[in-house]
């Protein structure tokens, strides 16, 4: 191999995405090593939450933070000093390192808040000490303890600090923790970002942090959601924001400013001229509040983004903010969910949106807009080509209203997103009609949306003209045999662009499924096709049987739960014998019977494509199931067998035992629920130290009892290539072990 | 534009292809225009051609920023680049090399995420096998990045 500079090789690994193959790296060599680490531990997240994770975190503890744990009598695990100092490459300590401490303490039976606590602290003192590229830090009533205190006062890496303390928290505790976070503000040039999460935070607090913030010049996010700030608290804030030219972002969502709140941020939007991002999410600011904000942001000429979302701005405060959208000309984002704006209100900000040209995002979810409001903004969007995003979700708009909105989106090209949910939409023709004429979609998915056979037809007028949809999926509708029949007629005349379909669980019956195997002997585009769920029958599998004789681009069919009972199977199987291009077979529960079984027995010895059968639930036997292992012996194409509930047997199971021998090709066989009893077990326990090519093996449900386990512990010794083996409910009481670091044992039903 | 590869083959292509590089924008930004060929001492004929295809390919698209790219992930890759990537390993890291070197980020993200979907699902050993990397660890220091970082791979 070439070697690479490093730079490349942080390139490949940065895409590697899951932390499992950045764990194979690691293992690679030397050089590999040293490169995926520092990735590998900068943000471990929800794997705090392991307590392997969390052992190795307290290898890291120096004598005084282990000191801390002294009076606890911790025993330590006995690993050595860690090859890397691991932790100054984590840059986000989150909540989740709580939760795994949590665990911890739990899996090594300890008891006791105090030790909780102590250790939380000692590992977040130890985070803050050995920091090299620690960011974000999540910190609950542990910042109180003078230890952290004097940590975080020290650290010079920490951008950014969410303090989200329990309910429980002291007054006095808060004081501290503010006490300290101000003698932080003062100082720190690195944190920009601090976040008051449900702290309830006191008028003294409040005092004492504005009176620091006002000489900070480096924060510039402020986040105090949920602290019950009323109307007190605004004005405070409102005072703050006259004179500093740093925040650019404010977030007070989900607190209690009031009117009287939302007037005085208002009249500090005159003068502050650096914020770009004001929340107001659940204030009960009302019409006054509202009105003073409107006032406010068509003078104000820096704020882009603005959250009024559940503040009962009502009719006239969204027709004032329509006024105040036709001079401002900064404002990019405006969230007017739940706000009682009714059809009136939707009128007027829809005249606003003629006039407004920098709005990109509108949210407009929950107010009661009514057709009316719908027809309005799609006059508007006519005209207007700057929004992006619409949200109109719940306004119980009729289909009048949504007629004219996808009039429009035919119209419109900058509009990417409309979301049109839960309105009073009957028919999904226009939506369908719409669709049709956006010619860039590929991919169409109405599964469960109550389309019945009058939509699956008018779907199906439209297919052709959509040149570029190649997947639709249509499971769970209602589409019927004449909505299969429409489907199908598209299949083979127009449209020749689509390779998957799936029409699951559509009650198509035998008519429709006739219909669609005769469209499946002319159409050459479909590789992927979904029927299962369709009470077919014997006559619709034949059917389909004649057609797969002739189509030769269909590469997988399901026909799961059908009913096609012995002859829809027979047919079947006699068409594969004559098929080569299928390479995977559904036909899960369809009563195909023993008979049936030796039908694909016979074909599994002829055809040479298939590669994956499912023959679940089938009732194949003893004898059916004998048929098959044998005609493995012959196959070498098949990687996949699933004969899951087969009622197969001991005779059954043996004869798949001799087949393993034989077979090399077979990676993955499902004998779940045979009653194969342990001389089948012991059977397969032979076979597995002869097999080296199956990887995967479920013998769930079998009564394999503990001879049978005890034969196969011992071939799991010789045996390298299994990877899964799926062994619950087998009446024997000992772990089943394995050598292999890569085989995984599932013994318990979870 | 005139570009001489290491052994000295010329190669003569659009302005707008060349400056898909940042190296050779800026290159061309200093000098102006001018007959002169540029040397490229670090990469061969073969591998030249080979990256002038993808600029050639790629010289509409718009440059993309650094953030935005942050986002994408390995496995949306289109088409063309996918059966442009289809080369010998040799080659693909030559390119690597060479898109580094002439600091082309589409180019060395496409071939990074080439070899990163190599590597997805394999065990070390067949990482090394496919590589072809010697193994250097001492038996106790792999035992020891295994058991600090075994709680990667999730249970």
């Amino acid at each position: 191999m070439i070697t690479l500079p490093n730079e490349c090789y942080y390139e490949i690994f940065h895409n590697l995405q899951h932390t499992r193959n950045l764990f194979s790296c690691a293992l690679v060599n030397r050089q590999w090593c040293r490169i995926t680490i520092p990735i590998l531990w900068s943000n471990p997240r929800h794997h705090f939450f392991d307590i392997r994770l969390i052992e190795i975190l307290l290898l890291a503890l120096n004598a005084e933070e282990q000191a801390q744990l002294d009076p606890f009598k911790i025993t330590f695990s006995s690993h050595p000093k860690p090859l890397f100092e691991y932790t100054s490459f984590i840059s986000s300590v989150d909540h989740y390192l709580y939760i795994g401490i949590r665990n911890w303490i739990h899996y090594k039976r300890y008891v006791g808040r105090a030790l909780e606590e102590a250790v939380k602290c000692s590992l977040i003192a130890m985070f803050l000490r050995t920091s090299k590229s620690l960011k974000d830090l999540n910190l609950d009533e542990i910042i109180c303890n003078p230890i952290i205190l004097e940590n975080l006062y020290k650290n010079t890496t920490l951008s950014s600090v969410d303090f989200h303390p329990s309910v429980y928290i002291s007054d006095n505790c808060k004081y501290k923790a503010i006490d300290g976070l101000v003698k932080i503000l003062y100082k720190s040039s690195t944190l920009i970002s601090l976040k008051f999460n449900s702290v309830k935070l006191g008028i003294i607090e409040m005092q004492i942090l504005l009176r620091a913030l006002d000489k900070n010049i480096v924060l510039n996010s402020l986040d105090f959601f949920d602290n019950q700030f009323g109307a007190e608290e605004g004005k405070m804030l409102a005072k703050f924001l006259c004179k500093n030219t740093t925040l650019t972002s404010l977030k007070l969502d989900y607190n209690n400013l009031g009117s009287e709140g939302g007037k005085a941020l208002a009249d500090a939007l005159y003068k502050n001229t650096t914020l770009t991002t004001l929340d107001l999410r659940l204030n009960d600011l009302r019409l006054e509040g509202g009105k003073a904000l409107t006032y406010a942001i068509c003078k104000n000429t820096t704020l882009t983004s603005l959250n009024l979302d559940s503040n009962k701005l009502g009719i006239r405060g969204a027709k004032a903010l329509a006024r105040a959208l036709c001079m401002n000309s900064t404002l990019k984002d405006l969230n007017l969910t739940y706000n009682g704006i009714e059809s009136e209100g939707g009128k007027a900000l829809a005249n606003a949106l003629y006039v407004n040209t920098t709005l990109t995002s509108l949210n407009l979810q929950n107010n009661h807009l009514g057709s009316e409001g719908g027809k309005a903004l799609a006059g508007a969007l006519c005209f207007n080509n700057s929004l992006t995003f619409l949200n109109l979700r719940s306004n119980d708009i009729e289909l009048n209203g949504a007629y004219a909105l996808i009039e429009t989106l035919c119209r419109n090209t900058t509009l990417k997103n409309l979301d049109i949910r839960d309105n009073n939409l009957r028919g999904e023709e226009a939506i369908v009609d719409a669709l049709c004429k956006k010619i860039t979609l590929t991919s169409l998915n109405l599964r469960s949306s109550w389309l019945g056979s009058e939509e699956g037809e008018i779907l199906a007028n439209v297919l052709w003209k959509i040149t570029t949809l190649t997947s639709l999926d249509l499971y769970d509708n209602q589409l019927g045999s004449e909505g299969g029949e429409a489907l199908a007629d598209a299949l083979c005349s127009m449209n020749s662009t689509l390779t998957s379909l799936n029409l699951g669980n559509n009650v198509l019956g035998p008519e429709g499924e006739i219909a669609l195997a005769d469209a499946l002997y002319v159409n050459s585009t479909l590789t992927s096709l979904d029927l299962s769920l369709n009470q077919l029958g014997s006559g619709g599998g034949k059917a389909l049987a004649g057609a797969l004789r002739k189509n030769s681009t269909l590469t997988s069919l399901s026909l799961k739960e059908n009913d096609l009972g012995l002859k829809g199977g027979k047919a079947l199987a006699d068409a594969l014998c004559k098929n080569s291009t299928l390479t995977s077979l559904d036909l899960n529960s369809n009563r195909i019977g023993s008979e049936g079984g030796k039908a694909f027995a016979n074909a599994l010895c002829k055809n040479s494509t298939l590669t994956s059968l499912n023959l679940n639930c089938n009732r194949i036997g003893s004898e059916g199931g004998k048929a098959l292992a044998d005609a493995l012996c012959k196959n070498s194409t098949l990687t996949s067998l699933n004969l899951n509930s087969n009622e197969l047997g001991s005779e059954g199971g043996k004869a798949f035992a001799n087949a393993l021998c034989k077979n090399s090709t077979l990676t993955s066989l499902n004998l779940n629920g045979n009653w194969i009893g342990s001389e089948g077990g012991k059977a397969l326990a032979d076979a597995l130290c002869k097999n080296s090519t199956l990887t995967s093996l479920d013998i769930c449900v079998n009564k394999l009892g503990s001879e049978g386990g005890k034969a196969l512990s011992d071939a799991l010794c010789k045996n390298s290539t299994l990877t899964s083996l799926y062994i619950y409910d087998n009446d024997f009481d000992f772990d089943l072990k394995s050598n292999n670091p890569y085989l995984e044992i599932i013994q318990y039903f979870h | 534009v005139k570009l001489t590869s290491s052994e000295g083959t010329e190669f003569i292509i659009d302005r707008k292809v060349a400056e898909k590089s940042v190296l050779l924008k800026n290159m061309l930004e200093d000098v102006g225009e001018s007959d002169m060929a540029i040397p490229l001492p670090n990469v061969t004929g073969p591998i030249l051609n080979k990256v002038i295809d993808y600029c050639t390919h790629h010289r509409d698209d718009p440059f993309v920023s650094q953030e935005d790219d942050s986002k994408k992930v390995s496995d949306d890759i289109d088409d063309w680049d996918a059966e442009f990537c289809k080369v010998d390993q040799g080659t693909l890291f030559e390119l690597i090399l060479s898109a580094n070197y002439l600091d082309i980020k589409p180019l060395l993200d496409l071939t990074c995420k080439t070899v990163a979907n190599m590597i997805k699902g394999k065990t070390p050993d067949e990482i090394r096998k496919t590589f072809n990397i010697t193994n250097d660890f001492t038996p106790e220091e792999e035992e020891h990045v295994r058991k600090e970082n075994e709680w990667c791979e999730e249970r």
